[in-house]
């Protein structure tokens, strides 16, 4: 298993996590929820990579193809130093006050489809990545 | 809002003839990644009926993810064949207001338990059921809702025939 790229995005849209949840709705309107768990999961992370260089999306093709990340999941980087200074990181720009919240030990991160990737100019592409945050479990 | 801990434990027995241990197994569905009260936690749901007026057997299925904890489950207890189950359904509520609340965050408000017997396991793609039927204690006016098994029957030809007294 080895972290996510630390490439800064372009764009990024991250949707916060869901409740394990169903609910009964009556007719009369009432409804009832149930919970089957403690934990929320399921974050969902659009990143967007606009032309960036063929080095870096060698990094994300290997990654992406990396059997262990496939099989195991992996983890995305979280570590201050890289943002928002050096620019870097897949939360560059979002203070470390913030981007913490997001580095829980029981979230593990899995494409939700494969990556794309758009020439856009030559030697420069924009590669699309869609993340989910699921909760970590391994039996 | 209802939370619902479901805590199995399995107990699966070697096949008769055979020495073996009887593995148990502790379970619950709710506090994840955490061991409560004993129960590790698996990826499990229960489906089906737990009790009929007339005493009947019911069908209760434990759902797995297809794993090898959950195939070692199944081939341990002789296909689910030779397991029992205890199952306890209980109702939990909090206030906590951490994001990640752990089992310590939470109270119970009440619990109740049944018994259960094996009687066999199926797979899919993605899942495993353990199928359990409710223990004898279902009783009508003259026949005893026991499902018979090798264990408490023996050996049977094929064409045989019972009378019960």
């Amino acid at each position: 298993m080895s972290d996510f790229p630390s490439i800064a995005p372009t764009r990024r849209t991250l949707r916060m996590a869901e409740p394990a949840r169903k609910e009964y709705r009556a007719l009369n309107g009432v409804v009832v929820r149930r919970n089957f768990g403690n934990l929320m999961g399921n974050y969902l992370l659009d990143l967007v990579f606009e032309n960036i260089t063929e080095t870096n999306v060698i990094l994300i093709w290997d990654h992406y193809h990396n059997a262990n990340n496939q099989q195991n999941r992996f983890q995305l980087q979280f570590d201050p130093s890289l943002s928002p200074l050096a620019g870097l990181g897949t939360f560059a720009g979002m203070s470390s006050s913030l981007s913490s919240k997001l580095n829980l030990t029981y979230i593990r991160w899995f494409y939700v489809e494969p990556p794309n990737i758009e020439a856009s100019e030559r030697s420069l592409s924009t590669v699309t990545v869609k993340l989910i945050g699921e909760l970590n479990y391994s039996a | 809002m209802i939370n619902i801990v479901n805590m199995a434990n399995i107990q699966a027995y070697p096949q008769p003839g055979l020495v073996g241990p009887t593995l148990g197994f502790a379970l619950q569905n709710f506090f994840q990644g955490e061991t409560y009260e004993g129960h590790r936690f698996a990826s499990f749901s229960v489906q089906g009926a737990s009790s009929q007026l007339n005493g009947e057997n019911e069908t209760l299925a434990l759902l797995f993810p297809f794993s090898s904890f959950a195939l070692t489950l199944v081939e341990s207890g002789n296909g689910n064949k030779l397991s029992s189950l205890t199952l306890k359904t209980r109702w939990v509520e909090t206030n906590s207001t951490s994001p990640s609340p752990s089992s310590a965050d939470y109270l119970t408000m009440s619990e109740y338990t049944s018994y259960y017997i094996g009687v066999g396991a199926s797979y899919s793609e993605t899942t495993i059921e353990l199928r359990f039927k409710s223990a004898m204690d279902g009783v009508n006016g003259v026949f005893p809702a026991g499902t018979f098994t090798r264990r408490n029957s023996g050996q049977l030809p094929t064409n045989s025939r019972i009378n019960f007294k």
